[in-house]
C-alpha cells in the first residue's frame, strides 16, 4: 500500500510558496524551511498514521493499518453452533481457519437492514488473528493524529471501549489493539 | 523481533528458565540415584550432579541471578566435600540438597519470594559443611584438582576468553570446562577437542549426547508440522480437482454419442454434395455445404485430439500427484518423527515428585522407570503428562499404606511405583504403572456402585471382578464421583480414560488385593492422520472421526420407536438412543423426517461401551482429513474438536463424539421437536448473491421452522424451481446472470408456478423500482436498508397463510 503518498493527503502537500512580495532569497529560504518541516513531519511517525476506511451499515469507520494483515472477499462461511452471536462463523483463508467477527454486534449497533457485508478485513496482532466484515472498503489514507478527537463522553455502551477517536466526517476510528487483546473476544479459554 | 534491552533480558531469562528446569530435573534425578546407589558408582554420580550444578551456576551468573548462583555455589561446595569424603552422604544431606533444588525452583518462578529463602538455604548448606573451613569460592576450592595445563578449566568470573554463557549454549552436551575434574588424571593432550571427546565418552548416562543434535524451539516445530499439514491438505485438494477433471472427461462420451447419431446424416449429405447429384443442388448452397462438411470433419478431429491430449495430461498429472503423495507423506512422516521425544522428558520430574510427595504424606515410595528412552510425539507426551501425574498421585494417596502397616503386612518399608514402558505392536507403546500397594478394594466398589445407582442390586452379583474394576472409570460419565472416592482411587480416572481414548489409546487395569495394582496404557507413538465421515446435516457439513464411528446405515421408519419420551432405534438387535444431529448441536429447525417412506441415513457413534445413532441428512463420504484448530478466537467450543478444510475449500467442523454421547446420556432432554410440524413444512427458496445476506435470510427463516434452500442468482434459482417444489421465493433484485425482476417475470409467465409467492428483497428503494417489482408480479417488496426481522417474518407468514 503506497497510495498514501498521492496528492491530497494532508500536510505533506501544503503550498511551498505563499508570499507575493518576498524576494527570491526569502522565497527560497521559506521553501527550504517548509521542505525541512514537511520532511520532518513525514519522518516522525507519531504525527501521522495510515488507516483503512470502510463502511459498516452505511457509517464510516477506520482502522490503523498496522493491525491489518489483508483484505479479502467473503465467498463462503461456515456457521459454528454454540458460539456467541458476534462470531459469524469460520472460513478458510490461505489454508488456515479464520474466525469472522461481526463488528456490528461487538459495537452494539442495532441489527438493521441487509447490506452486502462481504469484505473481510483480517486483523492481526499478538497471538490473535481474526477477520471482521465490512460492507465496502473505501480507501487507505494517512491522517495526522492531531486531527483525531477523543470520543465524546456521550458515547457509552458496548462499543465505547473499542473507539480510539473520531475524525471530522464523522469517521470513527476503531481501536484494533483493544479488539485484538480483549480476553472477552476469546471463546472457551478458562 | 527483540527491540529493547529489557526485552532482550526477558528473552534471556526465559531461555534460562527453560534450561534451568532441565538441569534441575537432571540434578534431582542424579541425587535420587545417588541416594539409592548400591553399585558403588558414587564418585561418578557425584561428579555428574556436580557438573550439572556448575552449569546452572554459570547460566545463572550470565543472566545475573545472584541468589541462584550463590545457592549453586554452596551446593558445589557440599559436593566437593562429599567427593573428598570430608562429609558423609547421610539422608539429612540429601534432604537438604533436595530442598535447595526446590528453593531454586521457587526462585525461578516469575514472582520469586523475598531474599530470605535463599539466605536460609545458603546458611543451611554452609552449616552442613559443619564448621569446616569451607572455602566460599568454587574456583579456589576445585582449583587443586585441575592441572594447570588445562587452559579453560577454572572459570574466573570475568575471563573474556570464556564467555560465561558458554554453558547456556551447550546445555545438552554438558561438557563445560569442569568435566576435566574427573578426567584430569587421564588427559594426555588437554586440547579443547580432546576435552570434548573425552567428556563425551565419560559423561555418565545423559539422555542426549554428542553434537548431532540441535535445539529447536517447539514453536518452530509446531510451525513445521502445520506447514506439512498444509502440504497434505493441498495434496487432498489436488486429488479433488483431479476427480473433477476426470468427471469432465465423461462429457466427451456424451459428445461422441451425439456425434455418432448424426454420422449417417453427415454421410448422406457428403454423398449428396460431392456425388453425382451435386448438379441438382443450387450453386449458392453448394459452397456453404462443402465448407460445413469440411468444418465438421475438422471439428471431429479437433475434439478427438483434444480428448486424447486431455486424457494424456490427466494421466501425467495423476503420476505427478502420486509422486507428490509419496514425497509429502515422507516429509510429513519425517517431520512427525522430528517431534518424537524420549518419554524421559516428561517422566524425569516424577522422581522428585514421588520422593517429596510420598514423604509429605508420611509414606516412603520410590519411583522406578524402565524403558524411558522410547520416543513419542511431543503432543501426545504433553497430554500424557497429566494422565501419569493423576495415576501416580492416586497411587501414592490411596495405593500405599504407611511404612508401619506395610511392615505388618510383611512388605518392605518403602513402596515402589514401577513405570515400565515397552514397545507394543503397530507402532504403539505400552506404559505400565505398577504399584506394590494394597490393591483396589473390589467389594467396596461394588457396594458403592449399588448405593449410587450405577448398577442395580440384581446386576451386582452378575458382575465379574474385571467388570467391577471397570466401574472406577465410569464415575465421570455417571456424574457420581463418590464411587471412586470410596473405592480409594481419586476422581481422575475417568479423565485418564478420556484423555487416553482421545489420543487413540486404551487403558487396562488389573488389581490383586494386598499385592498391588497395574494400570496399562497403550498409546500410538505418533498422532495418526485422521479419517472422518463427512456428513451433511441442517444444510451444514460436519465430519465425524472414523475412530468412534461404529457404522453407517440407512434406517427405515419402523426401526424407530419411543421408549417413554425418548426416541430409540433398533439396529442389529440392539436398542440405540437416537439423536438428531442438528438438535444435538443446539440448532433449531426441523430435523430430517424419520416417519417418511424413505430410509434416513444414520451414523452410529460408540465410545466407552455406549452408543448413539445420529440422524443426518446425508452421508457424503469417508476421507482423510487434517484437523486444524478453529482459529485464535475459538479456543474451545462445546461438541467441536476442530475444523477441516474440504477439497472444495469450504470449512467443515469436526465433531466430538465423546461429548455428543455424553450429552445424549446425561441431559434429561427428551427427543423433542422431532414430531412437531413447523408450518406444515413450507419450503422457501432464498435467492441472493451476497454470502452474508443469503446466510442471514436462510437462518432467519430456518429459525422459524421453514425449510430453506438457497440459490446464488436468478438462473440458479430457476433451475432449482424445476427440480423441487417450493411455496415461496425470496429473492434479491440486483444479481449477476439473471436479476430478481427477470426471475419474477419468468415465474409469472410459467403456468406451473401460479401458486408460488415471490418476495423481492432489494437495495433499490426508489418508487419506480417498487412499481417495477409490482409490475413484474412480486407479492411483496422489502427494502434492504429498512429490513427488520419481525416485520419481514410477518410478511412471509401472511403471504404463506392468506396468499396475497
Amino acid at each position: 500500500m503506497d497510495s498514501h503518498r498521492t496528492p491530497g493527503d494532508g500536510s505533506f502537500h501544503e503550498p511551498l510558496y505563499d508570499g507575493e512580495n518576498s524576494s527570491v532569497d526569502e522565497i527560497l529560504d521559506q521553501r527550504a524551511k517548509k521542505l525541512a518541516v514537511s520532511h520532518l513531519d513525514e519522518e516522525s511517525e507519531e504525527d501521522g498514521i495510515e488507516i483503512l476506511e470502510f463502511l459498516l451499515s452505511g457509517e464510516r469507520y477506520a482502522i490503523d493499518m498496522q493491525y491489518i494483515r489483508e483484505v479479502a472477499l467473503l465467498k463462503e462461511i461456515t456457521f459454528v453452533p454454540g458460539v456467541p452471536p458476534f462470531i459469524l462463523g469460520i472460513i478458510s483463508l490461505h489454508g488456515s481457519v479464520l474466525s469472522i467477527v461481526d463488528l456490528r454486534t461487538v459495537l452494539g449497533m442495532p441489527p438493521k437492514g441487509l447490506t452486502d457485508y462481504n469484505r473481510i478485513i483480517v486483523l492481526s496482532g499478538g497471538t490473535m488473528t481474526f477477520g471482521i466484515l465490512a460492507d465496502a472498503i473505501v480507501r487507505t489514507m494517512t491522517i495526522s493524529t492531531i486531527l483525531i478527537k477523543k470520543p465524546p463522553p456521550t458515547i457509552r455502551g458496548q462499543g465505547a471501549p473499542y473507539l480510539t477517536g473520531i475524525l471530522p466526517g464523522p469517521l470513527m476510528i476503531i481501536d484494533a489493539h483493544a479488539l485484538l487483546s480483549d480476553p472477552n473476544m476469546v471463546i472457551g479459554d478458562e | 523481533m527483540i527491540s529493547s534491552d529489557e526485552e532482550f533480558h526477558e528473552w534471556l531469562l526465559g531461555t534460562f528458565r527453560e534450561e534451568a528446569d532441565e538441569i534441575l530435573t537432571e540434578m534431582s534425578k542424579g541425587l535420587i540415584s545417588l541416594e539409592n546407589d548400591k553399585a558403588g558408582n558414587q564418585a561418578e554420580l557425584i561428579e555428574q550432579v556436580f557438573r550439572k550444578t556448575h552449569s546452572l551456576k554459570g547460566a545463572a551468573r550470565a543472566v545475573n541471578l545472584r541468589e541462584i548462583e550463590s545457592i549453586c555455589q554452596n551446593i558445589e561446595n557440599v559436593f566437593s566435600a562429599l567427593k573428598r569424603e570430608e562429609i558423609e552422604p547421610d539422608p539429612g544431606i540429601f534432604d537438604l540438597l533436595h530442598r535447595s533444588i526446590s528453593a531454586i525452583y521457587t526462585l525461578l518462578s516469575p514472582d520469586p519470594p523475598s531474599e530470605l529463602l535463599s539466605t536460609e538455604i545458603v546458611y543451611a548448606l554452609r552449616s552442613a559443611l559443619s564448621g569446616k573451613n569451607s572455602p566460599v569460592n568454587g574456583v579456589t576450592q576445585s582449583g587443586p584438582l585441575i592441572p594447570d595445563t588445562i587452559p579453560n578449566a577454572p572459570v574466573p568470573d570475568d575471563d573474556p576468553e570464556i564467555p560465561s554463557v558458554f554453558s547456556t549454549d551447550l546445555p545438552v552436551e554438558s561438557v563445560p570446562e569442569n568435566s576435566n575434574l574427573l578426567l584430569a588424571d587421564e588427559l594426555v593432550s588437554p586440547s579443547e577437542q580432546d576435552t570434548q571427546k573425552h567428556a563425551g565418552r565419560y559423561a555418565v548416562p545423559l539422555p542426549v549426547q554428542g553434537i548431532d543434535t540441535v535445539r529447536i524451539s517447539s514453536h518452530k516445530l509446531d510451525q513445521l508440522i502445520s506447514g506439512s499439514d498444509d502440504l497434505l491438505t493441498t495434496r487432498l485438494f489436488i486429488a479433488h480437482r483431479l476427480r473433477e477433471i476426470e468427471d469432465m472427461m465423461s462429457a466427451f462420451s456424451l459428445w461422441k454419442w451425439n456425434h455418432s447419431q448424426i454420422e449417417g446424416d453427415l454421410h448422406q449429405i457428403r454423398e449428396f454434395t460431392y456425388g453425382i447429384q451435386k448438379s441438382n443442388l443450387p450453386p449458392d448452397i453448394l459452397l456453404p455445404l462443402e465448407r460445413i462438411i469440411d468444418f465438421l470433419k475438422f471439428d471431429h478431429d479437433f475434439v478427438s485430439s483434444l480428448q486424447h491430449d486431455l486424457s494424456r495430461h490427466i494421466h501425467a498429472t495423476e503420476m505427478d500427484r502420486s509422486a507428490l503423495e509419496a514425497s509429502t507423506s515422507e516429509i510429513s512422516d519425517l517431520i512427525h518423527d522430528a517431534v518424537l521425544l524420549p518419554i524421559s522428558t516428561i517422566l524425569s520430574p516424577f522422581y522428585k515428585f514421588v520422593r517429596d510427595y510420598s514423604r509429605s504424606t508420611g509414606k516412603i515410595v520410590d519411583l522406578r522407570i524402565e524403558g524411558e528412552d522410547l520416543e513419542m510425539d511431543r503432543r501426545i507426551l504433553e497430554s500424557l503428562k497429566p494422565v501419569l501425574m493423576h495415576l501416580i498421585h492416586n497411587c501414592i494417596d490411596h495405593g500405599f499404606a504407611t511404612p508401619d502397616v506395610r511392615i505388618q503386612r510383611g512388605k518392605p518399608e518403602s513402596g515402589i511405583i514401577h513405570v515400565r514402558i515397552t514397545p507394543h505392536s503397530g507402532s504403539k507403546v505400552s506404559i505400565d504403572v505398577i504399584d506394590d500397594g494394597a490393591g483396589i478394594d473390589l467389594s467396596g466398589i461394588r457396594k458403592a456402585a449399588v448405593e449410587r445407582g450405577v448398577i442395580t442390586v440384581r446386576q451386582e452379583p452378575h458382575l465379574t471382578d474385571e467388570e467391577a474394576l471397570w466401574l472406577i472409570f465410569r464415575s465421570g460419565l455417571s456424574t457420581c464421583r463418590e464411587v471412586t472416592e470410596l473405592s480409594g482411587r481419586g476422581l481422575g480416572l475417568a479423565i485418564v480414560e478420556d484423555t487416553v481414548s482421545r489420543l487413540g489409546g486404551d487403558v487396562m487395569i488389573s488389581s490383586f488385593p494386598l499385592k498391588g495394582t497395574t494400570i496399562t496404557i497403550v498409546l500410538p507413538v505418533r498422532l495418526a492422520t485422521f479419517r472422518g465421515v463427512v456428513v451433511r446435516s441442517g444444510g451444514q457439513t460436519y465430519v465425524l472421526p472414523l475412530q468412534q464411528v461404529k457404522q453407517v446405515i440407512r434406517a427405515v421408519s419402523n426401526s424407530f420407536l419411543y421408549q417413554g419420551s425418548r426416541l430409540v432405534a433398533r439396529i442389529d438387535g440392539e436398542t440405540v438412543r437416537v439423536v438428531m444431529l442438528t438438535h444435538a448441536l443446539g440448532m433449531q429447525g426441523p430435523g430430517p423426517i424419520i416417519s417418511g417412506p424413505d430410509p434416513v441415513p444414520i451414523v452410529t457413534l460408540e465410545y466407552g461401551g455406549r452408543q448413539i445413532a445420529c440422524v443426518v441428512d446425508e452421508v457424503i463420504r469417508v476421507q482423510e482429513i487434517v484437523v486444524r484448530p478453529l482459529g485464535s478466537l475459538l479456543k474451545r467450543v462445546k461438541r467441536i474438536t476442530g475444523a477441516v478444510i474440504l477439497g472444495d475449500g469450504r470449512v467443515a467442523m469436526v465433531l466430538d463424539p465423546l461429548e455428543l454421547i455424553q450429552e445424549a446420556f446425561t441431559t434429561g432432554r427428551p427427543s423433542q421437536q422431532i414430531t412437531e410440524n413447523f408450518h406444515d413444512e413450507k419450503r422457501i427458496l432464498v435467492v441472493e448473491d451476497s454470502v452474508t445476506s443469503r446466510a442471514l435470510l436462510k437462518r432467519t427463516l430456518e429459525m422459524e421452522g421453514y425449510l430453506v434452500q438457497t440459490a446464488t442468482d436468478g438462473m440458479d434459482a430457476f433451475a432449482k424451481l424445476k427440480d423441487y417444489e417450493f411455496d415461496m421465493v425470496v429473492s434479491d433484485v440486483d444479481m449477476p446472470r439473471m436479476s430478481g425482476f427477470t426471475l419474477t417475470e419468468k415465474i409469472r409467465a410459467d403456468d406451473n408456478y401460479t401458486d408460488l409467492a415471490v418476495v423481492l428483497v432489494t437495495s433499490l428503494d426508489s418508487q419506480e423500482d417498487q412499481e417495477h417489482g409490482k409490475a413484474v408480479g412480486a407479492d411483496a417488496y422489502v427494502v434492504k436498508s429498512s429490513f427488520e426481522k419481525c416485520s419481514f417474518l410477518k410478511t412471509i407468514r401472511d403471504l404463506l397463510s392468506g396468499k396475497r
